[in-house]
């Protein structure tokens, strides 16, 4: 079985779903664990963090009473998508990451080759995520209370991350929505955070272009969902006997994840940066050595079989005088 | 004109050869049997009555071979290693070709000789306790095998690809090629691989000793051109064998002895007088 | 006698001793009964070592002959750049006393062996070669080639022995470049995109019939002999990928047949056994031969020469050349378990696996005198191997067929013991 080409037709049914569902009436929600934006008008559900932002943009004490309770409520939805789907929201729902998908598709069409980090490098920046998640916690919080001692932060730094989110100046294209490209001069916060987002825009038609899935590698939602990849009932796992380090995982991860190729006796392999794509059971080589599985049970497996299958094989018998 | 006569006693045959001042004038080969005296007096005989000669023609005996100390009528004996050298080097100065090294493969043993420059020997390698590598190994084929040992050679040069003998002792490889002969293994290749082994455990003597050509081959195998062949190949090196009389080799040699201490004595004799 | 003359006496001398030496192997073989007749195929190919090998490897008009050593030289390059590769380890005793000329006696036979036929006209296809591509493996390789220089056109190949670091595998992927670059400089043939891939394909239909056969080997009943298995992928050094696929898969269509009606060449209840250690080459088959006519059942091995060589497969990812060199790069380099790497972790996890695909009962672990790195693996796997109850053997050996009785001996009370362990 082909699985990216199966992906593929699921993310654009999902891109459709989410970027065009408001024509048809569709709403998922907005607690989604991906980036729908919000920006878009026609959108069928919501990326969770334009809402999420706003919630946390409440004095402390509120927390205790009816906001405290939309906040967990909404974390809760977040939570049990997260849980079901776990990263496959990122490999397989993403229109954000769909798009970066059909960049790289674009650029191995022209035969432009890929560019990787060198491994300290995808190491050093791995946090960077992560820190993104926490200051979308705490720009909110520091709008409505004096974090540390300091004054609150003025209202330009409303939605903070999504002033520098990429995604929105770029969904909203697919509406016909031209925009939310734009730098906000009203005010210096404004100004830098917006110039962000545009500059952000730029790499991904430059760097994301020659770097699979570049953006993501610093995707809040990605981080967020990180919490729950041992929970998660959509899994990696990892026989390490089976496997014999060839590295072709590695080598077709968009993500360049190293430990799917290194790890030896740790079975789920849903690492920090994983987007469940997939691709590494496609180009595994070794019988029941990667496996992707649903509450456990197996949903695909690497086999010696399939994987000559996928890569072309039989294919035509051509003679010795054309090779 | 003096008559000089050289008995190589060996296991198997007894060789005898008379020679006079200047060339060798006949020889005979015959089996030793129980009784090496009365046998060596047999030939020795026979052979005088074949070339014409009076029974006392000869002048001075020589004795060689393992049988060497009981030929009582022998004027004097010594070890077939220098008769064969002596013998060895005599057939390759007519030859104009410079001896270095002998292989001598005989009924029931086989040697190798080095010589130093001036012909004397340097070193030697003998295989007297076994009868792997010998003419003995080769006479048992032909048994089997129901062939005449003279057509041995001939035989084996038919074979394209010898069949590997593995047996290291003679005994055993007898049931080995009875083994191949029942598998209907082609003849040339079961003698031209016996000749293999042969040459095989040649070479490792050679090997010991040091080869330096020109090699010297005789005995009577040495008749052998499918033997000849083997050892050639597996030494690398061309082989000597002297045309028709490789087993009197040593024979002749022990005779020549006997002529240069003929002489030496006339000349101790003269010095004396 | 001149020096050329001698060199020449010399080299008929090893010819017609290895001539005894396969006429021996196989007139061993053809006595076996219930041999697969498709086994014949693959008899010619060896055969033809009796006469200086001519016809083992196909040589099409014009195209060059491309010497490797080891297993790390992609071959897929080889075939895209139109030439054709060949293996050039060696397992002959009779070429090892030439090849002691040039190297010391500690050497390790397969070294010497090598030495002896690059050295001297024995086997047409060491002196076809238009170049020979020689990896810096293990320490004799790495001075072998200095040495060979005179007789061959060898080109070294630098070779990591940390595989986990990132810059071995961007030192190895730059020797696969340049290995590519001389390739197409002795062929005159650019490797493009197209041909690198249908070489690659090439190569990957030859490791589906391979997986065939190795998927048929695991089966209960023994349906071909150890000495059979091994001559079936050592010929794959000589011939070319195409013609070995379509011999292959009309041996495993056999095969296969046979399993349907449980024919074995085993007799029921045979020792299962598998040996691994130094790889032995045609015609050293001096322990399956032994093994064998001990009425055991040899059911797997783990040989670079063999169940390894064909084992790891090319990942093509996004199909651009340098995509696909990074992938051939990474499979010679990364899945390989030769003990010259640091960790070989990999290498007992593999054994462990073939232990339990093939429910073998021992395994006889084979040093060649003189091979450092699996003198130094023995005590490793003797550990993960009494860790996981399997008996082993060591054996430590050459190419003379001076201790094949000592071999004897000693396989048949290991095999004693395993048959004695089943009941106990």
């Amino acid at each position: 079985m082909k699985v990216y080409r199966l992906r593929i037709a699921v993310q654009f049914v999902c891109f459709i779903l989410l970027v065009y569902g408001g024509l048809f009436l569709i709403d998922l929600g907005s607690r989604l664990p991906t980036f729908s934006c919000a920006y878009m008008d026609d959108r069928g559900g919501g990326c969770f963090f334009i809402g999420f932002q706003h919630m946390m943009n409440r004095p402390l004490g509120e927390f205790l009473g009816d906001a405290g309770i939309r906040l967990l409520k909404a974390l809760g939805i977040f939570a049990l998508w997260a849980v079901v789907l776990n990263k496959a929201w990122c490999g397989w729902v993403c229109p954000f990451g769909f798009l970066q998908d059909m960049m790289t598709k674009l650029r191995t069409f022209i035969g432009v080759d890929v560019s990787r980090f060198a491994w300290m490098t995808r190491t050093r920046y791995k946090s960077v995520k992560y820190i993104l998640l926490v200051l979308m916690i705490l720009i909110p919080l520091g709008m409505a209370n004096s974090v540390f001692g300091l004054p609150t932060l003025p209202r330009d730094w409303s939605v903070a991350f999504c002033q520098i989110c990429p995604a929105r100046l770029i969904l909203p294209i697919f509406n016909g929505d031209f925009s939310q490209i734009y730098v906000d001069f009203s005010g210096s916060v404004r100004m830098i955070l917006t110039s962000l987002g545009v500059i952000l825009t730029g790499l991904f038609f430059t760097t994301a272009f020659v770097k699979r899935r570049f953006l993501c590698s610093y995707c809040p939602m990605l981080a967020a969902l990180s919490l729950f990849d041992k929970i998660g009932l959509t899994s990696l796992k990892k026989n390490g006997q089976r496997c014999t380090r060839c590295g072709n995982c590695s080598r077709a991860c968009p993500m360049e994840i190293r430990e799917i190729e290194e790890e030896k006796t740790l079975s789920n392999l849903v690492t920090q940066d994983c987007t469940l794509c997939l691709r590494c059971v496609e180009v595994c080589p070794e019988d029941k050595a990667l496996q992707a599985t649903f509450c456990g049970v197996p949903i695909f497996t690497a086999t010696q079989e399939g994987f000559l299958k996928r890569q072309g094989l039989p294919g035509e018998n051509k003679t010795e005088k054309e090779v | 004109m003096s008559y000089f006569a050289g008995i190589d006693i060996g296991s198997a045959t007894t060789k005898v050869a008379v020679i006079d001042d200047n060339q060798i004038l006949g020889y005979k080969v015959a089996p030793t049997g129980v009784h090496c005296e009365e046998t060596a007096q047999q030939i020795l005989g026979d052979l005088l009555k074949q070339l014409e000669l009076p029974e006392d023609a000869v002048e001075r005996v020589t004795s060689t071979g393992y049988g060497r100390r009981l030929v009582k009528f022998a004027s004097s004996n010594i070890s077939e290693i220098s008769a064969n050298v002596k013998g060895a080097t005599w057939y390759g100065s007519q030859a104009g070709v410079t001896v270095r090294t002998i292989i001598n493969i005989g009924g029931q043993d086989s040697k190798v000789i080095a010589l130093d420059d001036s012909g004397v020997t340097k070193n030697f390698a003998m295989n007297d306790k076994c009868a792997a590598g010998t003419g003995r190994f080769l006479e048992t084929l032909c048994r089997i095998m129901e062939i005449n040992v003279t057509e041995m050679g001939e035989v084996s040069l038919e074979s394209t690809v010898p069949i590997r003998i593995n047996s290291t002792c003679a005994v055993f490889a007898e049931s080995e090629i009875i083994s191949l002969l029942a598998r209907r293994k082609a003849k040339a290749d079961i003698i031209a691989g016996a000749h293999y082994s042969i040459a095989n455990r040649v070479a490792r003597m050679v090997k010991r000793i040091g080869l330096q050509e020109t090699v010297f081959f005789d005995g009577g195998p040495a008749l052998n051109c499918g033997l000849k062949k083997a050892l050639e190949d597996e030494l690398v090196t061309d082989l000597y064998v002297p045309p028709s009389v490789p087993q009197v080799t040593t024979a002749v040699g022990a005779a020549l002895i006997a002529r240069e201490e003929s002489m030496n004595d006339e000349l101790i004799e003269a010095e004396s007088a | 006698m001149d020096a050329q003359e001698k060199r020449r006496r010399l080299a008929n001398k090893v010819k017609v001793n290895l001539a005894m030496t396969v006429r021996e192997i196989f007139d061993a073989i053809e006595d076996e009964p219930s041999r697969p007749q498709n086994m014949a195929y693959f008899d010619r190919i060896f055969k033809t070592f009796t006469d200086g090998g001519k016809g083992a490897v196909p040589r099409e008009e014009g195209r060059k002959l491309i010497g490797t050593y080891c297993l790390f030289v992609p071959e897929e390059i080889i075939y895209a750049a139109g030439g054709q590769p060949v293996r050039l380890c060696a397992g002959s005793y009779d070429s090892t006393e030439v090849g002691e000329e040039f190297l010391p006696d500690v050497a390790c036979p397969m070294v010497k062996s090598e030495m002896g036929f690059s050295a001297l006209p024995v086997l047409s296809f060491y002196q076809d070669c238009s170049l020979v591509a020689l990896p810096a493996s293990c320490d004799w390789k790495t001075k072998m080639g200095a040495i060979m220089e005179e007789h061959a056109p060898v080109m070294m190949m630098d070779m990591p022995r940390i595989k986990e670091s990132e810059a071995s595998r961007e030192m190895w992927l730059s020797e696969i470049k340049r290995f590519k670059r001389e390739v197409e400089k002795v062929t005159g043939v650019k490797v493009n995109r197209r041909r690198l891939r249908e070489a690659i394909r090439l190569v990957q239909r030859a490791q589906v019939e391979f997986d065939r056969f190795h998927a048929i080997r695991k089966a209960d009943a023994t349906v071909i002999s150890g000495r059979d298995a091994l001559e079936v992928l050592n010929a794959y050094f000589y011939d070319h990928a195409e013609s070995w696929t379509a011999a292959m898969s009309l041996l495993n269509d056999e095969l296969e047949e046979r399993i349907r009606n449980k024919t074995s060449v085993t007799k029921p209840k045979a020792v299962r056994l598998m040996l691994t250690g130094s790889p032995m080459v045609f015609p050293n088959w001096k322990i399956p031969t032994v093994i064998e006519e001990l009425g055991g059942a040899l059911v797997a091995d783990e040989f670079c020469t063999s169940n390894r060589y064909l084992h790891d497969k090319v990942a093509v990812d996004e199909g651009s050349v340098n995509d696909m060199l990074h992938a051939i790069a990474d499979r010679y380099l990364l899945p390989c378990t030769c003990p010259i790497f640091s960790t070989t972790v990999d290498r007992r996890d593999r054994l462990l696996q073939l232990v339990e695909d093939h429910r073998v009962e021992g395994v006889i672990y084979h040093t060649l005198k003189g091979c450092h790195p699996y003198d130094l693996e023995t005590k490793l796997t003797e550990t993960l191997l009494r860790d996981n109850g399997i008996p082993m053997l060591r054996i430590e050996t050459d190419y003379s067929p001076q201790d094949v009785e000592q071999l004897r001996t000693r396989i048949e009370a290991f095999m004693e013991t395993l048959t004695g362990k089943r009941r106990g």
